[in-house]
Protein backbone atom coordinates (compact mmCIF):
# COMPACT_ATOMS: atom_id res chain seq x y z
CA UNK A 1 0.00 0.00 0.00
CA UNK A 2 1.16 3.71 -0.85
CA UNK A 3 2.98 4.95 2.05
CA UNK A 4 2.46 8.48 3.45
CA UNK A 5 4.89 11.46 3.09
CA UNK A 6 7.30 12.06 6.31
CA UNK A 7 4.68 15.20 6.88
CA UNK A 8 1.35 13.34 7.04
CA UNK A 9 3.14 11.32 9.48
CA UNK A 10 4.36 13.85 11.67
CA UNK A 11 0.93 14.90 11.90
CA UNK A 12 -0.11 11.93 13.17
CA UNK A 13 2.58 11.40 14.94
CA UNK A 14 1.69 14.50 16.82
CA UNK A 15 -1.99 13.38 17.43
CA UNK A 16 -1.60 9.96 18.63
CA UNK A 17 -1.70 10.86 22.43
CA UNK A 18 -3.95 14.12 22.20
CA UNK A 19 -7.18 12.36 22.32
CA UNK A 20 -6.41 10.39 25.73
CA UNK A 21 -8.22 10.72 28.89
CA UNK A 22 -6.52 12.78 32.04
CA UNK A 23 -5.32 10.87 34.58
CA UNK A 24 -8.74 12.38 36.67
CA UNK A 25 -10.68 11.24 34.25
CA UNK A 26 -9.14 7.44 34.33
CA UNK A 27 -10.00 7.66 38.12
CA UNK A 28 -13.57 9.12 37.71
CA UNK A 29 -14.48 5.99 35.17
CA UNK A 30 -12.55 3.19 37.14
CA UNK A 31 -14.89 4.90 40.08
CA UNK A 32 -18.07 5.05 38.26
CA UNK A 33 -17.74 1.55 37.46
CA UNK A 34 -16.96 0.07 40.67
CA UNK A 35 -20.18 2.39 42.10
CA UNK A 36 -22.40 0.28 39.26
CA UNK A 37 -21.27 -3.00 38.68
CA UNK A 38 -21.00 -6.03 40.79
CA UNK A 39 -17.36 -8.44 41.21
CA UNK A 40 -16.91 -11.48 41.83
CA UNK A 41 -15.79 -12.15 45.43
CA UNK A 42 -12.08 -13.29 45.07
CA UNK A 43 -10.37 -15.90 46.68
CA UNK A 44 -7.42 -14.70 49.22
CA UNK A 45 -9.77 -11.52 48.95
CA UNK A 46 -7.85 -9.97 52.44
CA UNK A 47 -4.98 -9.17 49.96
CA UNK A 48 -6.95 -7.07 47.96
CA UNK A 49 -8.60 -3.69 49.59
CA UNK A 50 -11.03 -3.22 46.61
CA UNK A 51 -12.37 -6.92 46.85
CA UNK A 52 -15.34 -6.41 48.42
CA UNK A 53 -17.79 -4.82 45.84
CA UNK A 54 -18.91 -1.31 45.98
CA UNK A 55 -16.41 -0.69 48.68
CA UNK A 56 -16.74 2.54 49.82
CA UNK A 57 -16.57 4.63 46.39
CA UNK A 58 -19.01 7.51 47.62
CA UNK A 59 -21.33 9.02 45.22
CA UNK A 60 -19.42 12.66 45.50
CA UNK A 61 -15.96 11.53 45.05
CA UNK A 62 -13.86 13.28 42.35
CA UNK A 63 -10.44 13.02 43.58
CA UNK A 64 -8.03 11.44 42.25
CA UNK A 65 -6.72 7.34 42.36
CA UNK A 66 -5.31 7.78 45.97
CA UNK A 67 -7.75 9.63 47.20
CA UNK A 68 -10.29 7.16 45.76
CA UNK A 69 -8.06 4.07 47.42
CA UNK A 70 -8.09 5.97 50.54
CA UNK A 71 -11.85 6.04 50.43
CA UNK A 72 -12.29 2.34 49.85
CA UNK A 73 -9.96 1.33 52.82
CA UNK A 74 -12.29 3.27 55.31
CA UNK A 75 -14.96 1.68 53.71
CA UNK A 76 -13.59 -1.70 53.76
CA UNK A 77 -12.80 -1.31 57.77
CA UNK A 78 -16.80 0.05 57.71
CA UNK A 79 -17.56 -3.72 55.58
CA UNK A 80 -15.68 -5.81 58.18
CA UNK A 81 -17.67 -4.79 61.12
CA UNK A 82 -21.05 -4.63 59.06
CA UNK A 83 -20.01 -8.40 58.46
CA UNK A 84 -19.01 -9.22 62.03
CA UNK A 85 -22.82 -8.10 62.70
CA UNK A 86 -24.50 -9.82 59.91
CA UNK A 87 -22.90 -12.76 58.70
CA UNK A 88 -26.18 -14.61 57.37
CA UNK A 89 -25.80 -11.56 54.94
CA UNK A 90 -22.36 -12.45 53.89
CA UNK A 91 -23.34 -16.04 53.31
CA UNK A 92 -26.27 -15.13 51.59
CA UNK A 93 -24.01 -12.91 49.45
CA UNK A 94 -21.76 -15.83 48.91
CA UNK A 95 -24.80 -17.84 47.93
CA UNK A 96 -26.23 -15.72 45.24
CA UNK A 97 -23.17 -15.52 43.48
CA UNK A 98 -22.37 -18.29 40.74
CA UNK A 99 -18.54 -18.00 39.28
CA UNK A 100 -18.02 -21.18 38.77
CA UNK A 101 -20.07 -21.72 35.45
CA UNK A 102 -18.38 -20.05 32.02
CA UNK A 103 -20.56 -18.49 30.16
CA UNK A 104 -22.26 -20.52 27.59
CA UNK A 105 -22.05 -18.20 24.55
CA UNK A 106 -18.98 -17.36 22.63
CA UNK A 107 -17.80 -15.07 20.08
CA UNK A 108 -15.09 -15.94 17.69
CA UNK A 109 -15.09 -13.03 15.36
CA UNK A 110 -14.04 -9.79 16.92
CA UNK A 111 -16.71 -7.88 15.38
CA UNK A 112 -19.36 -10.45 16.77
CA UNK A 113 -18.54 -8.70 20.39
CA UNK A 114 -20.13 -6.30 19.30
CA UNK A 115 -23.42 -7.49 18.75
CA UNK A 116 -25.54 -7.58 22.22
CA UNK A 117 -27.29 -10.84 22.51
CA UNK A 118 -27.78 -10.88 26.36
CA UNK A 119 -26.36 -13.80 27.03
CA UNK A 120 -23.90 -12.45 29.97
CA UNK A 121 -25.97 -9.84 31.71
CA UNK A 122 -24.14 -9.72 34.89
CA UNK A 123 -24.96 -6.48 36.33
CA UNK A 124 -27.05 -7.87 39.19
CA UNK A 125 -26.54 -4.57 41.17
CA UNK A 126 -27.83 -4.60 44.95
CA UNK A 127 -29.16 -8.29 44.29
CA UNK A 128 -25.08 -9.25 44.99
CA UNK A 129 -24.64 -6.70 47.90
CA UNK A 130 -25.97 -7.72 51.29
CA UNK A 131 -28.31 -4.53 52.49
CA UNK A 132 -26.44 -4.56 55.94
CA UNK A 133 -23.01 -4.23 54.35
CA UNK A 134 -23.83 -2.02 51.64
CA UNK A 135 -25.56 0.47 54.64
CA UNK A 136 -22.30 0.61 56.15
CA UNK A 137 -19.93 1.13 53.26
CA UNK A 138 -21.89 3.76 51.27
CA UNK A 139 -22.37 7.06 51.32
CA UNK A 140 -25.52 8.39 52.87
CA UNK A 141 -27.33 8.69 49.79
CA UNK A 142 -26.45 5.03 48.95
CA UNK A 143 -27.33 3.72 52.81
CA UNK A 144 -30.62 5.22 51.50
CA UNK A 145 -30.84 3.16 48.73
CA UNK A 146 -29.77 -0.01 50.72
CA UNK A 147 -32.75 0.57 52.97
CA UNK A 148 -35.16 0.86 50.30
CA UNK A 149 -33.87 -2.00 48.81
CA UNK A 150 -33.73 -4.35 51.65
CA UNK A 151 -36.19 -6.69 49.66
CA UNK A 152 -33.25 -7.43 47.07
CA UNK A 153 -35.51 -6.37 44.31
CA UNK A 154 -34.20 -3.36 43.08
CA UNK A 155 -33.37 -2.72 39.17
CA UNK A 156 -30.03 -4.31 38.28
CA UNK A 157 -28.13 -0.43 37.67
CA UNK A 158 -29.69 1.48 40.64
CA UNK A 159 -26.98 0.84 43.59
CA UNK A 160 -25.23 3.10 40.59
CA UNK A 161 -27.67 5.46 40.35
CA UNK A 162 -27.28 7.95 43.51
CA UNK A 163 -23.67 7.08 42.56
CA UNK A 164 -23.87 9.28 38.59
CA UNK A 165 -26.52 11.05 39.51
CA UNK A 166 -24.44 14.51 39.87
CA UNK A 167 -21.88 13.09 37.32
CA UNK A 168 -25.27 12.63 34.79
CA UNK A 169 -25.34 16.80 35.70
CA UNK A 170 -22.38 17.09 34.81
CA UNK A 171 -22.89 15.47 31.36
CA UNK A 172 -25.79 17.28 30.54
CA UNK A 173 -24.30 20.51 31.41
CA UNK A 174 -21.20 20.43 29.24
CA UNK A 175 -23.81 18.98 26.61
CA UNK A 176 -25.81 22.07 26.87
CA UNK A 177 -22.57 24.59 27.50
CA UNK A 178 -21.35 22.95 23.87
CA UNK A 179 -24.70 23.41 22.03
CA UNK A 180 -24.81 26.77 23.69
CA UNK A 181 -20.91 27.88 22.44
CA UNK A 182 -22.03 26.30 19.00
CA UNK A 183 -25.18 28.92 18.53
CA UNK A 184 -22.79 31.34 19.88
CA UNK A 185 -20.30 30.99 17.24
CA UNK A 186 -23.30 31.51 14.56
CA UNK A 187 -23.52 34.61 16.14
CA UNK A 188 -22.14 38.08 14.72
CA UNK A 189 -20.65 38.83 17.93
CA UNK A 190 -18.66 38.68 19.78
CA UNK A 191 -15.61 37.85 18.35
CA UNK A 192 -14.16 33.96 18.31
CA UNK A 193 -10.99 35.17 20.47
CA UNK A 194 -12.96 36.71 23.12
CA UNK A 195 -15.49 33.84 22.86
CA UNK A 196 -12.79 31.43 23.66
CA UNK A 197 -11.41 33.61 26.68
CA UNK A 198 -15.09 33.39 28.03
CA UNK A 199 -15.53 29.44 27.15
CA UNK A 200 -12.97 27.54 26.39
CA UNK A 201 -9.45 28.28 24.89
CA UNK A 202 -10.19 25.60 22.19
CA UNK A 203 -13.19 26.67 21.00
CA UNK A 204 -11.58 30.07 19.46
CA UNK A 205 -8.37 27.85 17.75
CA UNK A 206 -11.01 26.41 14.69
CA UNK A 207 -13.85 25.03 13.46
CA UNK A 208 -14.22 21.32 12.89
CA UNK A 209 -15.73 21.63 9.65
CA UNK A 210 -13.99 19.86 6.95
CA UNK A 211 -14.52 23.46 5.09
CA UNK A 212 -12.84 25.40 7.57
CA UNK A 213 -9.62 27.15 7.37
CA UNK A 214 -6.94 26.99 9.52
CA UNK A 215 -5.55 30.26 11.14
CA UNK A 216 -2.34 32.09 10.77
CA UNK A 217 0.09 31.78 13.34
CA UNK A 218 -0.47 35.65 13.91
CA UNK A 219 -3.91 34.86 14.63
CA UNK A 220 -2.93 31.93 16.94
CA UNK A 221 -0.91 33.64 18.84
CA UNK A 222 -3.13 36.72 19.11
CA UNK A 223 -5.59 34.39 20.88
CA UNK A 224 -3.28 32.21 22.85
CA UNK A 225 -2.17 35.78 24.24
CA UNK A 226 -5.72 36.56 25.17
CA UNK A 227 -6.01 33.16 26.55
CA UNK A 228 -3.76 33.41 28.83
CA UNK A 229 -3.90 36.56 29.93
CA UNK A 230 -7.63 36.26 31.08
CA UNK A 231 -6.61 32.67 32.73
CA UNK A 232 -8.19 29.37 32.73
CA UNK A 233 -12.14 29.70 32.80
CA UNK A 234 -13.41 28.41 35.92
CA UNK A 235 -15.79 25.51 35.83
CA UNK A 236 -19.55 25.73 35.30
CA UNK A 237 -21.26 26.01 38.19
CA UNK A 238 -23.31 22.85 38.76
CA UNK A 239 -27.09 23.88 40.53
CA UNK A 240 -27.36 21.59 42.68
CA UNK A 241 -30.81 20.95 41.74
CA UNK A 242 -31.06 20.91 38.34
CA UNK A 243 -32.76 17.99 37.12
CA UNK A 244 -30.81 15.00 35.19
CA UNK A 245 -30.98 14.99 31.86
CA UNK A 246 -30.34 11.76 29.26
CA UNK A 247 -27.72 12.35 27.30
CA UNK A 248 -26.59 8.89 26.64
CA UNK A 249 -27.78 5.07 26.21
CA UNK A 250 -26.51 4.48 30.06
CA UNK A 251 -28.17 7.80 31.46
CA UNK A 252 -31.28 6.55 30.13
CA UNK A 253 -31.54 3.18 31.75
CA UNK A 254 -29.83 4.47 34.60
CA UNK A 255 -32.83 6.66 35.21
CA UNK A 256 -35.59 4.32 34.40
CA UNK A 257 -33.53 1.70 37.02
CA UNK A 258 -33.66 4.70 39.65
CA UNK A 259 -37.39 5.63 39.02
CA UNK A 260 -37.95 1.84 39.08
CA UNK A 261 -36.31 1.68 42.85
CA UNK A 262 -38.82 4.90 43.76
CA UNK A 263 -41.55 2.94 42.32
CA UNK A 264 -42.37 5.87 40.23
CA UNK A 265 -42.86 2.30 37.40
CA UNK A 266 -44.87 4.76 34.93
CA UNK A 267 -42.28 6.59 34.92
CA UNK A 268 -39.62 4.35 34.09
CA UNK A 269 -41.51 2.64 31.72
CA UNK A 270 -41.67 6.39 29.89
CA UNK A 271 -37.90 6.32 29.81
CA UNK A 272 -37.63 2.84 28.59
CA UNK A 273 -39.87 3.93 25.85
CA UNK A 274 -37.89 6.49 25.37
CA UNK A 275 -34.83 4.38 25.20
CA UNK A 276 -35.96 1.98 22.63
CA UNK A 277 -36.93 5.02 20.57
CA UNK A 278 -33.69 6.34 20.77
CA UNK A 279 -31.28 3.47 20.83
CA UNK A 280 -33.55 0.31 19.60
CA UNK A 281 -30.13 -1.72 18.62
CA UNK A 282 -28.19 -0.45 21.49
CA UNK A 283 -25.83 -2.08 23.39
CA UNK A 284 -28.29 -2.11 26.48
CA UNK A 285 -31.00 -3.14 25.35
CA UNK A 286 -30.64 -6.48 27.33
CA UNK A 287 -30.72 -4.29 30.19
CA UNK A 288 -33.90 -2.16 28.50
CA UNK A 289 -35.82 -5.56 28.53
CA UNK A 290 -35.24 -6.71 32.12
CA UNK A 291 -36.00 -3.33 33.92
CA UNK A 292 -39.21 -2.86 31.60
CA UNK A 293 -40.69 -6.54 32.50
CA UNK A 294 -40.02 -5.37 35.95
CA UNK A 295 -42.19 -2.21 35.27
CA UNK A 296 -44.78 -3.92 33.48
CA UNK A 297 -44.86 -6.22 36.77
CA UNK A 298 -45.07 -3.58 39.03
CA UNK A 299 -47.73 -1.49 37.50
CA UNK A 300 -49.59 -4.53 37.23
CA UNK A 301 -49.65 -5.09 33.49
CA UNK A 302 -49.23 -8.90 34.23
CA UNK A 303 -50.14 -10.35 30.88
CA UNK A 304 -48.18 -7.94 29.42
CA UNK A 305 -45.59 -8.36 31.50
CA UNK A 306 -45.27 -12.15 31.06
CA UNK A 307 -45.27 -12.10 27.48
CA UNK A 308 -42.04 -9.68 27.64
CA UNK A 309 -40.80 -12.12 30.31
CA UNK A 310 -40.66 -15.21 28.41
CA UNK A 311 -39.09 -13.16 25.59
CA UNK A 312 -36.62 -12.02 27.89
CA UNK A 313 -35.65 -15.63 29.22
CA UNK A 314 -35.41 -16.81 25.91
CA UNK A 315 -32.74 -14.20 24.98
CA UNK A 316 -31.24 -13.62 28.72
CA UNK A 317 -31.95 -16.34 30.74
CA UNK A 318 -28.64 -17.19 31.69
CA UNK A 319 -28.00 -13.68 33.13
CA UNK A 320 -27.78 -12.84 36.65
CA UNK A 321 -31.11 -10.92 36.12
CA UNK A 322 -33.02 -13.46 34.94
CA UNK A 323 -33.23 -15.16 38.15
CA UNK A 324 -35.27 -11.97 39.35
CA UNK A 325 -37.12 -11.36 35.90
CA UNK A 326 -38.57 -15.06 36.59
CA UNK A 327 -39.87 -13.95 39.44
CA UNK A 328 -41.28 -10.52 38.02
CA UNK A 329 -45.01 -11.03 37.61
CA UNK A 330 -45.33 -13.47 40.46
CA UNK A 331 -43.82 -12.31 43.13
CA UNK A 332 -46.33 -9.88 45.65
CA UNK A 333 -43.69 -7.37 46.43
CA UNK A 334 -42.72 -6.95 43.02
CA UNK A 335 -40.23 -3.13 42.55
CA UNK B 1 -31.34 -22.63 31.81
CA UNK B 2 -29.67 -22.58 34.17
CA UNK B 3 -25.91 -21.20 33.05
CA UNK B 4 -25.26 -17.92 34.66
CA UNK B 5 -22.72 -15.13 33.49
CA UNK B 6 -19.12 -14.97 34.72
CA UNK B 7 -18.33 -11.83 36.56
CA UNK B 8 -14.97 -10.60 36.90
CA UNK B 9 -13.46 -10.06 39.82
CA UNK B 10 -12.30 -6.66 40.52
CA UNK B 11 -9.04 -6.82 40.61
CA UNK B 12 -8.55 -8.15 36.74
CA UNK B 13 -11.27 -6.15 35.88
CA UNK B 14 -9.41 -3.16 37.21
CA UNK B 15 -6.56 -4.22 35.20
CA UNK B 16 -8.14 -4.52 31.98
CA UNK B 17 -9.87 -1.11 32.66
CA UNK B 18 -6.34 0.42 33.36
CA UNK B 19 -4.70 -1.37 30.67
CA UNK B 20 -6.89 -0.11 27.94
CA UNK B 21 -9.03 2.40 29.32
CA UNK B 22 -7.18 4.96 27.30
CA UNK B 23 -7.35 3.14 23.78
CA UNK B 24 -11.35 3.08 24.69
CA UNK B 25 -11.52 6.51 25.17
CA UNK B 26 -9.71 7.68 22.70
CA UNK B 27 -10.94 5.46 20.22
CA UNK B 28 -14.37 6.80 20.86
CA UNK B 29 -12.95 10.20 20.14
CA UNK B 30 -11.99 9.54 16.82
CA UNK B 31 -15.12 7.36 16.14
CA UNK B 32 -16.63 10.49 16.45
CA UNK B 33 -17.99 10.24 20.28
CA UNK B 34 -18.24 14.31 20.98
CA UNK B 35 -16.18 15.50 23.78
CA UNK B 36 -19.27 16.34 26.22
CA UNK B 37 -20.35 12.29 26.50
CA UNK B 38 -16.64 10.98 25.92
CA UNK B 39 -16.72 9.38 29.72
CA UNK B 40 -20.56 8.04 29.12
CA UNK B 41 -19.69 6.34 26.23
CA UNK B 42 -16.18 4.80 28.39
CA UNK B 43 -18.65 3.91 30.44
CA UNK B 44 -20.78 2.11 28.47
CA UNK B 45 -17.82 0.30 26.50
CA UNK B 46 -16.75 -1.01 29.97
CA UNK B 47 -20.34 -1.99 31.20
CA UNK B 48 -20.36 -4.19 27.94
CA UNK B 49 -17.33 -5.56 28.79
CA UNK B 50 -17.91 -6.35 32.78
CA UNK B 51 -20.98 -7.85 31.01
CA UNK B 52 -19.72 -9.98 28.59
CA UNK B 53 -16.48 -10.51 30.11
CA UNK B 54 -16.53 -14.11 29.62
CA UNK B 55 -16.01 -13.26 26.53
CA UNK B 56 -12.46 -11.50 27.07
CA UNK B 57 -9.75 -12.84 25.99
CA UNK B 58 -6.12 -12.08 27.05
CA UNK B 59 -3.69 -11.15 24.68
CA UNK B 60 -3.50 -9.84 20.55
CA UNK B 61 -6.57 -9.71 20.24
CA UNK B 62 -7.99 -8.17 23.16
CA UNK B 63 -7.71 -4.40 21.98
CA UNK B 64 -9.45 -5.69 18.77
CA UNK B 65 -12.35 -6.82 21.07
CA UNK B 66 -12.75 -3.49 22.85
CA UNK B 67 -12.47 -1.49 19.99
CA UNK B 68 -15.61 -3.96 18.12
CA UNK B 69 -17.41 -3.04 21.45
CA UNK B 70 -16.17 0.80 21.05
CA UNK B 71 -17.64 1.18 17.48
CA UNK B 72 -21.02 0.09 18.25
CA UNK B 73 -20.85 2.58 21.27
CA UNK B 74 -19.85 5.16 18.99
CA UNK B 75 -22.14 4.44 16.51
CA UNK B 76 -25.14 4.56 18.78
CA UNK B 77 -24.20 7.80 19.94
CA UNK B 78 -23.60 9.86 16.39
CA UNK B 79 -27.13 8.53 15.60
CA UNK B 80 -28.27 9.90 19.09
CA UNK B 81 -26.62 12.92 18.02
CA UNK B 82 -28.23 13.05 14.51
CA UNK B 83 -31.69 12.46 16.00
CA UNK B 84 -31.42 15.42 17.97
CA UNK B 85 -30.29 17.12 15.42
CA UNK B 86 -29.12 19.95 17.56
CA UNK B 87 -25.57 19.23 18.52
CA UNK B 88 -22.77 19.33 15.70
CA UNK B 89 -19.15 17.38 16.73
CA UNK B 90 -17.29 19.94 18.27
CA UNK B 91 -13.15 18.93 18.80
CA UNK B 92 -12.22 21.19 22.14
CA UNK B 93 -10.33 19.12 24.00
CA UNK B 94 -7.43 20.15 25.38
CA UNK B 95 -3.97 19.46 24.49
CA UNK B 96 -1.89 17.77 27.49
CA UNK B 97 1.63 18.49 27.88
CA UNK B 98 1.93 22.04 25.94
CA UNK B 99 4.72 24.08 27.31
CA UNK B 100 3.14 27.54 26.05
CA UNK B 101 -0.54 28.50 25.16
CA UNK B 102 0.61 29.28 21.24
CA UNK B 103 1.87 25.69 21.21
CA UNK B 104 -1.13 24.86 23.06
CA UNK B 105 -2.84 25.99 20.22
CA UNK B 106 -1.20 25.03 17.39
CA UNK B 107 -1.59 21.16 18.94
CA UNK B 108 -5.08 21.45 19.39
CA UNK B 109 -5.39 22.92 15.46
CA UNK B 110 -3.89 19.91 14.19
CA UNK B 111 -5.65 17.63 16.53
CA UNK B 112 -8.87 19.04 15.00
CA UNK B 113 -7.98 18.62 11.93
CA UNK B 114 -7.11 14.63 12.25
CA UNK B 115 -10.64 14.56 13.83
CA UNK B 116 -12.44 16.45 11.52
CA UNK B 117 -10.76 14.35 9.02
CA UNK B 118 -12.26 11.25 10.61
CA UNK B 119 -15.28 12.36 10.84
CA UNK B 120 -15.98 12.93 6.75
CA UNK B 121 -14.36 9.26 6.14
CA UNK B 122 -16.44 6.91 5.67
CA UNK B 123 -17.07 4.78 8.66
CA UNK B 124 -15.19 1.45 6.93
CA UNK B 125 -12.20 3.21 6.13
CA UNK B 126 -12.03 5.28 9.03
CA UNK B 127 -11.56 2.24 11.40
CA UNK B 128 -9.16 1.12 9.47
CA UNK B 129 -7.12 4.24 9.55
CA UNK B 130 -7.68 4.83 13.13
CA UNK B 131 -6.28 1.20 13.56
CA UNK B 132 -3.62 1.14 10.83
CA UNK B 133 -2.45 4.73 10.93
CA UNK B 134 -2.80 6.46 14.63
CA UNK B 135 -2.88 3.20 16.76
CA UNK B 136 0.05 1.71 14.38
CA UNK B 137 -1.75 -2.05 14.59
CA UNK B 138 -0.30 -4.35 11.63
CA UNK B 139 -2.48 -4.82 9.14
CA UNK B 140 -3.27 -8.54 10.13
CA UNK B 141 -4.18 -7.27 13.56
CA UNK B 142 -6.77 -4.31 11.91
CA UNK B 143 -7.79 -7.52 9.56
CA UNK B 144 -8.77 -9.56 12.91
CA UNK B 145 -10.02 -6.25 14.65
CA UNK B 146 -12.40 -5.45 11.75
CA UNK B 147 -13.04 -9.15 10.80
CA UNK B 148 -12.13 -8.30 7.13
CA UNK B 149 -9.34 -10.15 4.94
CA UNK B 150 -5.79 -8.18 4.70
CA UNK B 151 -6.15 -7.32 0.83
CA UNK B 152 -9.29 -5.43 2.28
CA UNK B 153 -7.96 -3.93 4.92
CA UNK B 154 -4.75 -2.71 2.65
CA UNK B 155 -7.25 -1.47 0.28
CA UNK B 156 -8.89 1.05 3.13
CA UNK B 157 -6.24 2.64 4.29
CA UNK B 158 -3.91 2.96 1.08
CA UNK B 159 -7.74 5.16 0.20
CA UNK B 160 -7.78 6.45 3.34
CA UNK B 161 -4.46 7.72 2.97
CA UNK B 162 -4.77 9.57 0.11
CA UNK B 163 -7.57 11.31 1.32
CA UNK B 164 -5.52 12.14 4.64
CA UNK B 165 -2.36 13.79 2.30
CA UNK B 166 -5.19 15.50 0.09
CA UNK B 167 -7.05 17.04 3.21
CA UNK B 168 -3.87 17.86 4.98
CA UNK B 169 -2.38 19.65 1.33
CA UNK B 170 -6.24 21.36 1.09
CA UNK B 171 -5.74 22.83 4.35
CA UNK B 172 -2.08 23.99 3.83
CA UNK B 173 -0.81 22.08 7.05
CA UNK B 174 1.67 20.18 4.35
CA UNK B 175 3.10 21.18 1.25
CA UNK B 176 1.52 19.63 -1.97
CA UNK B 177 3.10 17.58 -4.21
CA UNK B 178 5.41 19.52 -6.98
CA UNK B 179 4.10 19.07 -10.18
CA UNK B 180 5.82 16.37 -12.62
Amino acid sequence: MNELPPAARAVLGQVRAAHDPSDQEVARSLERLHASLSFAPELGASADPLAEPRAGLTPGARGTTSVVWSTAKLAKLALVVAALGGSLGGAWLLASRDTTVPAANESAAPTAAAETTGSAFSRPGPVAVPPAARAAAASPAQAAGAGRGATGTEAPTTAAIAARGSRRETSAQRLASATGRRTARAAPAPSRAAEAAHNDTSAAVSEPTPSAHPLSTAELAAQANEVAQQGERPPPAKPPSAPPAATTELALIDRAALALRKGDHRAALRLLDEHLALYPGGVLQTERSGLRVLALCATGRLSEGRLERAAFLRAAGGTPLAARVRRACDAKDAP
Amino acid sequence: MSTVAKLPGRAEFDALHRAHVHFVWRSLRRLGVHESVLDDATQEVFVVVHRRFAEFRPGPTERAWLFAIAQRVASDQRRWVRRKGNLLPLHEELVEGSSSPLEGAMKRQVSDAVLAFLEQLEEPRRSAFILSELEQMTGAEVSAALGVNANTIFSRVATARKAFVAFLQKRGMIEKDPEP
